[in-house]
């Protein structure tokens, strides 16, 4: 390494740091990042402090944005008698990829795990509980199907009940274009108990 | 030379690990063991499902002695204990459990009778409608003590030797014994606790006890209090602060 320019380096440790970028890819990238011409190069950079200065929270929803309130929150077609809350911004992106939900949003911010020290006031519970006022008819847990996700969920619902508002979470089972064959036992439980009426 | 070992295991925590790998750490009859389970996010690995925090599995994992953390090849679930999630104090309790292991377990410290114990005090829990989750903790607790190397002296006075006739009794967190009525005043500067006649005689009951049963008596208000001071004994011997987060949500 030692044969490499010092302002190389730093970029190849810097792309190393990135997920799933080990020191042979972050050492090719840094290689066409030299070999990129300077207005592209230019450009890359200039994305990357956009998205580090003009990214926030959006106050309503806390989804990633760069309007305050976000696009979502603002938008007068999406339903507002429906809450969709999910542990992070990228879980939106991914509902909204199904094009099959028009409700709004809220982002908790993860799910409670002891062993990691996250506690119900390290989520943004209040928050939520906050804009939980008349108008919302319906609460969807979209939490990740884990121990902490399913804890999250029946501790948001245990807050949520007393104020009469319905409360669902998304179904669990066999993913499309799988075998039964291929299913863990614990999904396949969880297909059977939340199975559907023909 | 690699060694492969089979062992049933409790799955007490889980991290990401890279971009699609997994560190798990695992309580089994050789103790608290901590693998990386490599490829476990991805949507087609047999992990899938199976490693999720409080799932009993079979885990087969190789150890080389040159690898710094061992390599987790096949996971099965045993258990997956569906009651115990499906309700919020049993799953607090449940992690409060696996809260306390990870905090003062040492890898490599092996503790098979007690990985037995536990089992067992999961899937009680898992059927148990009737028994309040609290006493599963407290007897856990208890139990652990006693594990460890200092057991609480409940059912005689540390100073008279007498079975305690008069209430309340005191309660020392250091010594996890019990000082009667007559024995000990509430003006000494030792730090006691004390124990109204219901809660001892519930603390006695649940050490006697081989798993806490429905017929145990009638809980007492504070059960903050007993949680507390069962931790605060725990905590003075093996000097690791105990506060478990699990229990914020009760």
């Amino acid at each position: 390494m030692k044969a490499l320019p010092e302002a190389l380096q730093q970029l190849i440790q810097a792309f190393s740091r990135l997920p799933g970028i080990g020191k042979k890819t972050a050492t090719r990238l840094a290689f066409h990042v030299l070999k990129m011409d300077k207005e592209q190069a230019m450009e890359l950079a200039r994305a990357i402090q956009h998205v580090k200065t003009n990214i926030r929270f959006c106050s309503i929803c806390y989804n990633i944005t760069e309007t305050d309130p976000c696009p979502i929150c603002r938008d007068p077609l999406r339903d507002k008698s429906t809450i969709c809350v999910v542990e992070s911004s990228e879980d939106i992106l991914l509902i909204e990829r199904t094009n099959e939900y028009k409700g709004l949003y809220h982002v908790l911010g993860g799910a409670l795990s002891p062993l990691d020290g996250i506690g119900p006031e390290d989520l943004r519970i209040k928050e939520l509980l906050n804009r939980l006022t008349p108008e919302v008819k319906e609460v969807i847990l979209a939490l990740n199907p884990s121990t902490e996700g399913e804890a999250t969920a029946i501790y948001l619902a245990r807050l949520i009940k007393p104020l009469n508002i319905k409360i669902t979470r998304l179904a669990r089972g066999v993913p499309l274009g799988s075998s039964l064959e291929f299913v863990d036992e614990l999904t396949l439980s969880r297909a059977i108990q939340s199975r559907d009426e023909l | 030379m690699s060694q492969v070992i089979k062992s049933p295991a409790l799955v007490v925590h889980t991290r990401r690990w890279s971009e699609s790998s997994k560190i798990v750490e695992l309580f089994t009859p050789h103790g608290l063991v901590r693998l990386i389970a490599k490829g476990a996010l991805r949507a087609k690995s047999p992990f899938r499902g199976v490693l999720e925090v409080l799932n009993e599995i079979e885990a087969v994992w190789h150890v080389r002695e040159t690898r710094g953390l061992q390599i987790l090849t096949q996971a099965t679930l045993l258990n997956s204990f569906q009651d115990i999630r499906g309700d919020l104090e049993k799953t607090a309790v449940a992690f409060a459990m696996l809260e306390t292991l990870q905090k003062l377990l040492r890898s490599g410290e092996a503790f098979p009778a007690f990985y037995a114990y536990l089992v067992q005090l999961f899937e009680k829990l898992n059927k148990d409608a009737q028994t309040p989750p609290v006493l599963y903790l407290w007897h856990f607790l208890i139990r652990f003590s006693d594990e460890l190397g200092f057991a609480l002296q409940l059912e005689r006075c540390s100073v008279c030797h007498q079975v305690p006739q008069e209430f309340p009794v005191w309660f020392r967190p250091d010594t996890g014994a019990v000082v009667c009525g007559k024995c000990a005043s509430p003006t000494e500067s030792t730090p006691y606790v004390e124990l109204a006649a219901s809660e001892y005689r519930l603390l006695t009951q649940l050490q006697r006890m081989e798993y806490p049963a429905p017929s145990v008596p009638e809980l007492p208000h504070q059960m903050h209090r007993i949680t507390g001071f069962l931790l605060k004994h725990l905590a003075h011997h093996t000097d690791i602060p105990l506060e478990l987060n699990a229990l914020k949500w009760l």
